[in-house]
């Protein structure tokens, strides 16, 4: 596939959400909920579709998905698995967390650290993306910390930037915690930085603290639109394989044979129609969990069946994600967090970050790492108050570097020549 | 470019990683750092390469420079034991020729800086 095309093919899906948020509710209504949506605290979990309604958050994710698009290609790097994973990631955090007006500031930051280091902006495009992870800091202290205004913004701003300029540098230190075995690695990057920051602002009275507030209105809309979504991405990957559907079974089969350990690029390692598929059958695979879960198609749960899709092209496959979503499960059942509950749904779904742990050590190891992960990541939030929201990744990251090694020192030694 | 000296270093211990584990081979490696590019010679004796591996190998080692992943993903390059970070070196690499010739194989890999 030309890049010409894989482009049109990322920006599709921003903009058909874009549209979308333009038909289902009154035009004259989303600019009202847009403002709602910036304004609001975007800490977790803070269901956009509760904010601002369906309409404007809609609108939210498809601008925020363009603007990473358009980075893409301004900065004129190739549409792999890795960009692919991240402006998925962006969307689906753009109905929880991530607006038009908070993403700025990081790319602002990691624009500045590449300036200072000498290299193009393209070299740490994949850092700025991801790294809007960060981007509630912006929000709490523009128009929830207390602080008056405009001083409150001009701070809110200069934060966004501060963290950054920081994250390229630590995001790829902190490869070396878990070795590669956790996917959302910024979301562990992000998890040091905002408990360092949080914890600064908490010595200043800044209250800093997570906050639930989700939605149930939209479930069977939700449901029937990205189920279409889904196979639609089927269909265009088959479409796209019509010459030889030989050569797609040798894709998928060497997609489906990776481990998924950073860095799996499986536009590389397959070719564009298996991932297309891959990344389809990871979304039905996503939304039949949430459904079997008896779970709400709320911002959150949205946001975490997205990641799983955009990943799908950078690690994910179903071999090696079915076995931590299993441990996730199998937790809930023997502990005190409620099965049903949107906070363990979404550490079922962002918990398949761990999916390398599953592809290098076989799918009890996934059982077990997804089994310890919902401990984890359901006490690991309150270090960074719910500024960082990849949580789970910041989860992922302990669990990944307890595990690893143990699971290393147990295996038998094999040499597959 | 930064860190050059150690990613060098890496991009020699995943190769050499990944002959020593999976066939135990003889090494010979010659790193030659030129102006504006390092040159890196690896021969390998005695591989028991199937033809099959062979191929496989050669696969992943299609080069395709992506500064756009090399500075944040470099790090990970040389660290799991049997693992082969070798798509991470293809990526750090501007060129990558590999010949086979019975149980020896030469690669020689060149990386502009």
């Amino acid at each position: 596939m030309s890049e010409k095309r894989a482009l049109v093919f990322l920006a599709a899906f921003p903009t058909l959400l874009l549209l979308t948020g333009l038909i289902v509710e009154p035009v004259s209504a989303v600019p009202e909920g847009l403002l709602r949506i910036i304004t609001s605290r975007s800490l977790l979990l803070q269901d956009y579709l509760a904010v601002g309604g369906i309409g404007a958050t809609l609108v939210n994710a498809g601008i925020c998905g363009l603007v990473c698009v358009a980075l893409v290609k301004q900065c004129r790097v190739q549409v792999n698995g890795p960009f692919i994973a991240a402006v998925y990631t962006v969307i689906g955090f753009a109905f929880f967390g991530k607006n038009i007006f908070n993403i700025w500031p990081i790319f602002l930051g990691v624009l500045i650290y590449a300036r200072t280091q000498g290299l193009p902006f393209r070299n740490s495009l994949l850092v700025a993306l991801f790294g809007t992870t960060l981007a509630p800091l912006v929000s709490y202290f523009a128009f929830v910390s207390g602080m008056p205004q405009p001083a409150g913004i001009v701070f809110g701003l200069a934060t966004g930037t501060l963290v950054g300029f920081v994250l390229p540098p630590l995001a790829s230190h902190m490869l070396r915690f878990h070795d590669g075995y956790n996917i959302y690695n910024i979301g562990f990057t992000g998890g040091i930085v905002g408990s360092f920051f949080v914890a600064v602002f908490r010595s200043f009275r800044f209250q800093v603290a997570p906050e639930i507030i989700l939605s149930t209105r939209y479930d069977r809309f939700f449901e029937i639109f990205f189920g279409v979504i889904f196979l639609s991405l089927i269909v265009l990957g088959l479409y796209v394989a019509r010459a030889s559907y030989r050569k797609l079974g040798d894709s998928m089969w060497r997609i489906l044979s990776s481990t998924g350990r950073l860095v799996s690029d499986f536009v590389q390692i397959g070719d564009h129609a298996a991932t297309f598929i891959n990344m389809g059958v990871m979304g039905l695979i996503a939304s039949a969990f949430v459904l079997l879960m008896r779970g709400n198609f709320n911002g959150p749960v949205i946001g975490g069946i997205l990641t799983v899709v955009g990943f799908a092209a950078f690690g994910k496959h179903p071999l090696n994600c079915i076995p931590v979503l299993i441990g996730v499960v199998l937790a809930s059942l023997i502990t005190v967090w409620e099965t049903t509950t949107t906070i363990v749904i979404i550490a079922g779904l962002f918990g398949t970050t761990l999916a390398p742990v599953s592809g290098q050590y076989g799918p009890l190891a996934g059982v077990i790492a997804g089994f310890f992960h919902l401990s984890i990541v359901m006490n690991v939030g309150v270090l960074h108050g719910g500024v960082n929201l990849y949580n789970n990744g910041f989860a992922g990251g302990f669990v990944a570097s307890f595990l690893v090694p143990i699971l290393d020192a147990l295996k038998r030694s094999r040499k597959p020549a | 470019m930064k860190h050059e000296t150690k990613k060098i270093s890496k991009i020699v211990d995943e190769i050499l990683t990944y002959f020593l584990f999976h066939f135990n081979a003889k090494a010979e490696i010659t790193i030659t750092p030129e102006p504006k590019r390092y040159r890196m010679l690896f021969r390998f004796t005695d591989v028991p390469i199937t033809d099959e591996a062979y191929a496989a190998l050669d696969a992943r080692l299609v080069v395709k420079r992506q500064p756009e992943l090399e500075d944040y993903y470099w790090q990970l390059t040389g660290e799991i034991e049997d693992s082969n970070e070798l798509m991470l070196v293809a990526m750090m690499c501007d060129s990558i020729e590999m010949r086979r010739d019975g149980n020896d194989i030469t690669l020689s890999l060149v990386r502009s800086i």
